[in-house]
Formats: C-alpha cells, structure tokens, sequence
C-alpha cells in the first residue's frame, strides 16, 4: 500500500546533517505536533529545500509518514519569513528561546494547535516589535510553559491554599512551581503584585497583549521566577538573557 | 569482511559528509590501489596535526606560527574579514576581490542548540582592533539564523572600539531567477538595492 503525503505548516526547531546528503529536522506542525523528518537530499540540492529549513520560518510542508521514526520531507516552501528578527540580536534570542523551549518540553506527535499558533504569533509580534522584546519573550515562554501543562501557579499558596489579596506581593517557589505564603514559611522568589498579575495574565490566550510596559523590577523579578521554574522542571540550561549579560559583563 | 577494513571503515565514515556506504568504497579504494598511496595518505594523516597549526593572528591554518596572508605585506592590515571558517578563507580568496586580512572564528553562536559566546574566542580579534588601527571589520558570518546571531554579536561587542563594522550584502545570486527565490533572498535583495 502507498504511504500517503499529508500537507501541514511547520516550524524548524532543529536541523542536523545526516549522512552523506540528508538532514534530520525537528518540525512543530500544524497537525502532527512535534515530529522528526528526514530531508534527503537536503545539502546535496540546491533546489529542493534551499533556505527553507532555517529557523523562524512558517513553512508549508508536505511529509510522508512510513513505518520508521521518521517522515520524509517531500517538500517545503517558505510561506511567511520573519526577516526582520534577524536583524536584532534580541529578537533572536526571543525566538531561540522559545522554540528551544517547545523543543525540549513538548513530547513527539501531540498535536496543539494552540502552541504552533503561539509560536507563530510569537514570531509575528518580534518581526513587528519595535520595543518591548524581552516582555514579549517573557510572556511568551508562560504561555508555552502552560500549554506544555507546567503551568505554575502565581495566585495561591500550594500550602495551604489562601490567595494573596489585590495587588499584594508574594513568594513564588521555582521548586515547586507555586506561591509560598508568609505564614507557610514564605519562598525564595520576591514577586510584587503587578509583577505576579502581568505573569498570571501572561499564562492565558492574551499573553501577546502588553499594553503597558512592563517596570525594570517587574520584568527583573518574573524573569527570575519563570527562568528558575524552567530551569527546575523542563531544561536545566534555560538562560534568559545569555548574550545580553555577556555583553553588558 | 577482515577486522582491519571494517576498523578503517569506521575511521572513515567518521568524516563529515562521508556515510558508511562511501567509507566502504573508500576503504576498498585504499586497498585496491598500489601500497605507496596507502603508505603516503597514513604519512600525510599523521603529520597533519605535526605540520599544520593555527595562524596565531588570524586563527586559520597554517604551517607556521603566522599564516601566509598575515605575513605578506602587501596585504591591507587595515581591514578585517571575519569568517566561521578556513575554508570560507578560501572562497574569499578564490574570488580575487579582497586584499584585507582574515578572522577565523571556527564556531558560530547558536541561540537555539545553546551555544553561547563562550564558544566564541573573540578576545584576539578585539585585541587586533585595538592594537592595528584597523578601520574596518567586515562580517563574512554565514547567512543563516546562527551566522546573523554572530554577526550582531561581534558588531554589538566592537561597537565601543569606533571601528566600521559591515555585513557583508546578500541578494540575488548571478544568473538567479526571482521565480525560484527564498523571501528572505527577495526581500533583502530589495533593501539592498541600488541606484543605476
């Protein structure tokens, strides 16, 4: 029986030269969820695939599923590029971050037709952004981290449950991924209230909305609290920020 | 198959590009041809890491301390072309249209596999800027996600130094047919246009 060619949007999350003329790529698709593809014939062609598995690219792609590991990757065509990510160092580490993110947290072939559009929309919002990139990235990875199905919780104690009212400060724990009340003993991570609000909305579908910039402490304090979060439960060598620090060093 | 052909076969599909079924061909090669070409390929590999080392300068490949291009005079020590790697030396060279000197980075940033600017041995380029009057670095970093990242790095790192930091141009390649272009190639080759 003749395996059928499905058609889906993708996104590279990762390419690695394989063999003598191949390349293996990580996609997250419309459809399939995150799969692994085998592109043959990818560096030996200069036609087939040229310049489109590159990452921040919407592709639409046409993958052949058989019984092994892998679909082949029949065709891709770049239907949206993000060239101007690729003009500011910020806005490439956004999205780096990012798609490592859903690369190392989501398991193969579940689909999640609300991260590949977070994703998407993630790259659209950096490609128009002309301020604000860290915010945007920051909400971002909530907002994947949440879909992933971490999601941490910043609006009540894990101990014993009781909410911080209005606008109040709290103690969030990276460890266990909620917030620690004074009388339960408290947390390690400081977080005002507004910080803990902008995180809160962050996790929901209006994460890309950010219609007031985000203080210095603000993004200083959910920065810590959600890189902690990550680096605990989904990957151990999540920075947010690396190039940056290395500059301002 | 004997031990000895299955080991070189290894050996050899160890090598970029080079898959076990060419690695077979390659050892059968190898054995099939007079014992003087087996002899001077094993004298050659040994004394590869003997002979050549890199270019204390510039960190491409050289038989001495300093390569060939960072010793000649005639070369423009005014201006840098900073690569990712000795062979991308070559095509430049190959070219004919530059008479500067080179940077050989021998790695790229790559924001989505983590490898961080301590990958980057940036420290003698920034020195070379410094000590050298150089007037202008120009960044020859492949044009992919990793290439870009590392190009804004190294420009973002030497922008306090006031030296002329330029990218080098994509577009178009010659004889290319805007049908079969990439959107990235059309729309930078559009920024980049010029006046006629």
């Amino acid at each position: 029986m003749q395996e059928q060619t499905n058609s889906t949007l993708a996104l590279v999350l990762r390419s690695l030269d394989y063999g003598e003329s191949d390349r293996i790529v990580t996609l997250l698709t419309e459809k399939f969820g995150k799969i692994g593809v085998i592109a043959r014939g990818a560096r030996r062609s200069r036609k087939r695939f040229l310049g489109t598995l590159e990452p921040f690219l919407l592709l639409e792609i046409e993958v052949r599923f058989g019984r092994g590991e892998l679909a082949g990757l029949e065709q891709a065509r770049v239907l949206r590029a993000f060239p101007r990510i690729l003009t500011d160092l910020t806005k490439i580490e956004a999205a780096g971050r990012a798609l490592k993110l859903v690369m190392v947290g989501t398991p193969l072939a579940q689909r999640d037709s609300r991260l590949f559009s977070t994703v998407v929309m993630l790259l659209q919002r950096l490609e128009e952004a002309q301020d604000g990139v860290e915010e945007l990235a920051l909400s971002s990875q909530v907002r994947v981290i949440t879909l992933l199905g971490f999601a941490p919780c910043f609006d009540a104690c894990g101990h014993c449950g009781k909410r911080p009212q209005g606008n109040r400060s709290a103690f969030f724990d990276p460890r266990s991924g909620h917030l620690v009340c004074q009388s339960c003993g408290g947390a390690s991570v400081y977080l005002s209230g507004a910080a803990r609000r902008r995180l809160i909305r962050a996790s929901g579908p209006e994460w890309h909305e950010l219609k007031t910039p985000w203080s210095p402490e603000q993004q200083k304090e959910a920065t810590t609290a959600v890189t902690l979060f990550i680096k605990h439960h989904i990957d151990h060598g999540f920075c947010n920020g690396g190039l940056d620090a290395e500059l301002s060093r | 198959m004997a031990d000895p052909i299955l080991e070189l076969t290894a050996l050899l599909a160890r090598l970029p590009g080079v898959g076990e079924r060419t690695a077979t061909r390659l050892a059968y090669h190898i054995l099939e041809n007079p014992r003087d070409y087996a002899e001077a390929l094993g004298t050659a590999l040994c004394e590869i890491h003997k002979r050549v080392q890199r270019c204390e300068s510039c960190g491409n490949y050289a038989e001495g301390p300093i390569c060939a291009i960072c010793s000649d005079p005639t070369r423009e020590s005014n201006r840098i072309c900073v690569v990712a790697r000795p062979t991308d030396v070559n095509a430049i060279e190959r070219g004919r249209i530059y008479r500067g000197r080179y940077y050989v980075l021998h790695a790229l940033l790559s924001p989505l596999d983590g490898m961080g600017p301590e990958k980057l041995s940036l420290q003698p380029l920034v020195e070379r800027v410094e000590k050298r009057d150089v007037k202008e670095v120009i960044l020859a970093t492949p044009l992919s996600v990793d290439g870009e990242a590392t190009a804004l790095f190294i420009a973002r790192r030497l922008q306090e130094l006031e030296v002329k930091c330029s990218r080098i141009a994509s577009g178009l390649p010659h004889g290319g047919e805007l049908e079969y272009t990439d959107q990235i190639t059309l729309s930078r080759a559009f920024e980049g246009r010029k006046e006629v």
